[in-house]
C-alpha cells in the first residue's frame, strides 16, 4: 500500500452539506483559510472512478487536522433515522490516528456540536476528545476553530478579528458574484475555497 | 493590532501604492520604490503586500506577521485571475471596510 503523505496545513472538515448548515460551513472554511491552513472535505472531488468512501479515506489520510461537526446527528422527521455520516467519518479519522503510521498518529481533531454535553446521549465514547459547542452560530464556530488551531502553538489573529473579516467577506461576496456573473448559491466548495483564497490575499 | 493590505499596482505614469479600503494612492516611478515604501508601513504592524504585474494580475504576495494563505486543494472552474479582476473592481470601495 502506498504511503500517504500527511500535509501539515490540511484540515479535513466533516460536516453536513445541506443548506441549513451552509452558514456555519462557510464560516469554518473562511476561518481555516484565514488562519493559514487549507480546508479539505468530501465535496472537493468529483472523480467517478472513486467510491465516496475511497475519496473520504484518502482526504482523511492526507490531513493532519480534522474538524468534525456532529450537530446534525438527529432523527429525520420523515424516515425516523439519524444521519450517521459525520460520526462514521469521525470514527475513520480516529482510527487513522490510532492505528496509522507515526505521521498519522500526530493527527489532531476538534469535535463540534450544537450544545455542550449533548454528545453524551448518542456518542459518549468520544468523551475525552476536544469537544466544543457552537450553538448553531457561525461566529461562535469561528472562535472555536481559531482557539483550537491557536492551541497548536501558532501565533494567530484573534477570533474577533476573524469574525470582522468574515463579516466583510460576506458583505462583499454578492458584489463579487455579480462581477463573476454567478449566483452565490452556485458556488461549489472548490469555487468558495478559491474565492476565499483570492479575497484573503487581496484584502486582509 | 489591525492588519493592512497594500497593493503595488500599475498606474498611468509608473506605479502606485494603495492600501485596500483607501480612496487615494501614492505614486512611484518604479515598482521597486513602491514595494520598499510598502515594507516600511509593515515594520511593526501585521499586513501583506500584493505585488501586481504591469497587466494588473497578481504576481506575488508578501506576508508580515500574518499566516501565509494556502492555495486551495483543487482547481476550480473559476480562474484566479477572473476572481482577482472581479475583486479589483470592488476592492477599494470604502463601504466594505469596517474599522478593525
Amino acid at each position: 500500500m502506498a504511503k500517504t503523505y500527511v500535509r501539515s496545513k490540511d484540515v479535513f472538515i466533516n460536516c453536513p452539506f445541506d443548506s441549513s448548515y451552509q452558514p456555519i460551513f462557510n464560516a469554518i472554511v473562511f476561518a481555516v483559510c484565514e488562519l493559514g491552513f487549507r480546508a479539505r472535505c468530501a465535496l472537493e472531488l468529483d472523480d467517478a472512478g472513486d467510491t465516496r468512501l475511497d475519496k473520504i479515506t484518502r482526504i482523511i489520510g492526507e490531513c493532519k487536522y480534522g474538524i468534525h461537526d456532529i450537530s446534525a446527528t438527529e432523527l429525520n422527521p420523515t424516515i425516523h433515522l439519524p444521519r450517521f455520516n459525520m460520526p462514521l467519518e469521525l470514527g475513520l479519522f480516529l482510527g487513522c490516528k490510532r492505528y496509522g503510521s507515526p505521521s498519522q498518529r500526530s493527527k489532531s481533531l476538534l469535535i463540534l456540536d450544537r450544545e455542550p454535553y449533548r454528545y453524551r446521549n448518542f456518542i459518549s465514547d468520544v468523551s475525552g476528545q476536544d469537544i466544543h459547542a457552537h450553538g448553531a452560530d457561525p461566529n461562535r464556530a469561528i472562535i472555536e476553530v481559531r482557539n483550537w488551531l491557536a492551541s497548536k502553538g501558532a501565533i494567530l489573529p484573534g477570533g474577533a478579528t476573524i469574525q470582522k473579516r468574515y463579516a466583510r467577506f460576506m458583505s462583499m461576496l454578492p458584489a463579487m458574484c455579480q462581477a463573476l456573473a454567478l449566483d452565490s448559491g452556485e458556488l461549489t466548495f472548490t469555487d468558495l475555497s478559491l474565492v476565499v483564497n483570492r479575497w484573503l490575499i487581496s484584502t486582509r | 493590532m489591525p492588519s493592512s493590505t497594500y497593493h503595488v499596482m500599475p498606474a498611468k505614469k509608473g506605479w502606485a501604492l494603495r492600501r485596500a479600503g483607501a480612496t487615494d494612492s501614492k505614486p512611484f516611478t518604479t515598482q521597486r520604490e513602491a514595494i520598499e515604501d510598502a515594507r516600511k508601513h509593515l515594520t511593526s504592524a501585521p499586513g501583506q503586500i500584493v505585488i501586481h504585474n504591469a497587466d494588473g494580475n497578481i504576481r506575488d504576495v508578501e506576508f508580515y506577521k500574518l499566516p501565509k494563505i494556502q492555495p486551495p486543494p483543487r482547481i476550480s472552474r473559476l480562474k484566479a485571475r477572473k476572481i482577482d479582476r472581479a475583486l479589483t473592481s470592488i476592492l477599494f470601495d470604502p463601504r466594505f471596510y469596517l474599522t478593525n
